[in-house]
């Protein structure tokens, strides 16, 4: 059984009101269990399937199909993509100040409940559930109470994201450059809840410039991703052979 | 304007010519009040509401409100045709408040001459008697304005800070009226701090009018206020901060949402006279657009005379952001609750203080019709 199933996929986007492609025919499959490494040079389309994948408004699929567990997601908005068991971890999560954290997570796990005909959490077992997360994250669990994201330094914002990847639970989770900007320890920390969410019953795109987190995250296949394709996999020690020989010798 | 006309026979009480701050020597009153009326200024700041129903209820009855909070030592609550004072007036810049306080029958005057620990309450539950409040030298209080429903409602309120009083005054404003005046004017000595927690909801039509005036060194103010204006229903605000004497500090945030056939007008002044130097002023006024039809108006002003100080004013009109939009649905909330919590957090972003809240609950209740388009 395939849980995430990536076929053929063509996307542009708009630029100067012209269509620009940015993926050229993708095909990408991961089956539960798997966690799938993505890499490739800058303006190679990694963070276009991230934002395809979760359904961001301003891309147009022209060619192609997305499937998460046999069902197609193309026609299904942001909200309805979430709900069937997909989460994505932006590479830069926006702050929203005036609506605070723990009542945007309950908003969320709400959401998420009602679309699946499941009781709604009870809002102290969230607090409770998220206070807990947000230690091992290291984060301060007073952050609950703060807006969304506000006055967060970068590591922050990506140890939040991590925190609500755990607490939302999905099946597949794709992580856009989560490794950016965080320092060695928060690279540690956010590794170690990614690793903590890893099942067998769940996948992990990962999309990452550096295979420093991979040390930490240990792949089951590499990609390279260049000119709107994948050009080349294998597995951990193709990261290796990127990080020693750049993407000149496969573009 | 000759179409504007006060109620006829209008003069000059006795207790309004008094003291230091009265208008004595001014003249013919129904004059100077309808040389006022008739002025370009009064056109400009009654544009885009008609000021005429107002003129013509200004003699309508009304209503002691509800107190609370009068009873604590150090605070008195007088209902009287001739008050002890007189606070400052500024018949040129509201002729229709001076002329709603030359025909009350009875005024409500409250002088606080200590800080107090309980709260001051005023219910609204009519059209008000004019309220005079006066904050002794170093009196505190907090003040908690609410309105009841109704058809043509007027509330205005004199206040008086004295040297270093210290006033933190909110008031929620979520009730439905066909035409509602709110009137509120401030005058500062030094020292003295002023807060507002203005909380407002637009009805058939709200027009909200704040003249705050700084008139001693070293004055603070503040004010806070949110708005939520849908469902066909107007709220008209004119606010007005002068900065008379030097080092005062001024500051005026304001978040509305308007939707759904909601129209609001905002129009916030700063004037920095040539006396007050070393003066700051931020004004900051956003509007949220949503549903299919809003019309938002909102200008931002500043006058300044004196180039020791340090003025900023902005004002922005727009839509709920697409990746504020796009992280919420992808989290799984549906756009309709992701457009509720959204706005309700740029909401938040200027509620605080005594009647948060209710203000929060009032301004943000759940099943706002907003269709995000």
């Amino acid at each position: 059984m395939t849980l995430l199933q990536v076929e053929g996929l063509k996307v542009d986007i708009n630029a100067d009101d012209a269509p620009m492609p940015i993926l050229k025919g993708l095909d990408l499959e991961v089956k539960p269990g798997e966690v799938h490494a993505i890499m490739g040079p800058n303006g190679s389309g990694k963070s276009t399937l991230a934002n395809v994948l979760a359904g961001r408004p301003g891309y147009r699929v022209t060619q192609g199909s997305i499937r998460l567990d046999g069902d197609s997601l193309l026609d299904l908005a942001p909200e309805e993509r979430a709900q069937r068991g997909l989460f994505l971890a932006f590479q830069y999560p926006v702050e929203i100040p005036g609506v605070s954290n723990m009542e945007f997570l309950k908003a969320s796990l709400d959401s998420l409940a009602k679309a699946r005909g499941e009781q709604q959490p009870a809002a102290a077992a969230v607090i409770g559930e998220a206070r807990e997360l947000a230690n091992s994250l290291d984060l301060d669990p007073s952050f609950l109470k703060r807006g969304v994201n506000e006055g967060f330094s970068g590591g922050e914002k990506k140890r939040n994201e991590i925190m609500q990847l755990l607490l939302l639970k999905p099946k597949l989770a794709v992580l856009d450059e989560t490794d950016s900007g965080l320092d060695i320890d928060a690279l540690q920390t956010v590794s170690e809840g990614v690793n903590r969410f890893r099942r067998e019953d769940r996948g992990v795109v990962l999309i990452t410039h550096y295979q420093r987190l991979l040390e930490h995250i240990v792949p089951d296949y590499v990609h390279v991703l260049a000119e709107g394709r994948i050009i080349q996999s294998g597995d951990k020690d193709l990261a290796l052979e990127l990080e020693a020989k750049g993407y000149a010798w496969l573009t | 304007m000759a179409d504007l006309v006060l109620p006829q026979g209008l003069s000059l009480p006795s207790w309004m010519q008094a003291g230091d701050q009265g208008l004595q020597g001014i003249g013919q009153i129904d004059s100077v009040l309808q040389a006022a009326l008739d002025s370009p200024q009064f056109r400009e700041r009654w544009k885009y509401t008609r000021p005429r129903p107002l003129l013509e209820h200004l003699e309508d009855p009304q209503q002691l409100p509800v107190f609370e909070g009068v009873d604590q030592e150090g605070i008195t609550l007088t209902t009287t045709a001739a008050p002890s004072f007189c606070p400052r007036l500024e018949p040129q810049h509201a002729p229709e408040a001076t002329a709603k306080l030359c025909l009350a029958n009875t005024l409500i005057v409250i002088e606080v001459v200590k800080p107090l620990t309980e709260p001051l309450r005023i219910q609204h539950t009519a059209s008000s008697q004019p309220v005079l409040l006066r904050l002794h030298p170093g009196a505190e209080v907090a003040l908690e304005e609410t309105y009841a429903p109704g058809e043509f409602l007027q509330q205005a309120v004199w206040i008086e800070l004295e040297d270093g009083a210290r006033l933190s005054h909110a008031r929620n404003t979520f009730e439905a009226a066909d035409w509602h005046w709110q009137y509120l004017y401030v005058h500062q000595a030094k020292h003295s701090a002023y807060s507002l927690h203005n909380y407002t909801t637009g009805t058939q039509l709200r027009r909200q009018d704040i003249h705050l005036v700084l008139d001693g060194e070293g004055c603070e103010a503040k004010l806070l206020g949110a708005a939520r204006i849908d469902s066909k229903t107007t709220l008209d605000q004119h606010i007005n901060v002068e900065h008379r004497q030097a080092m005062g500090n001024s500051e005026q945030k304001f978040h509305h949402v308007v939707a759904d056939g909601g129209k609001s007008t905002f129009n916030s002044r700063i004037h920095i006279h040539p006396n007050a130097r070393g003066s700051a002023a931020i004004l900051s006024n956003k509007n949220l657009g949503l549903g299919q039809s809003a019309t938002i108006n909102t200008k931002p002003e500043l006058e300044i005379y004196n180039d020791d100080v340090q003025c900023a004013h902005g004002a922005t009109i727009g839509r709920l952001s697409d990746d504020e939009m796009f992280y919420f649905t992808s989290r799984g909330i549906a756009s309709p609750e992701a457009t509720a919590l959204l706005s309700r957090g740029f909401l938040n972003q200027c509620i605080q203080g005594a009647l948060a809240e209710a203000a929060s609950n009032a301004l943000t209740h759940v099943g706002i019709t907003l269709d995000h388009a």
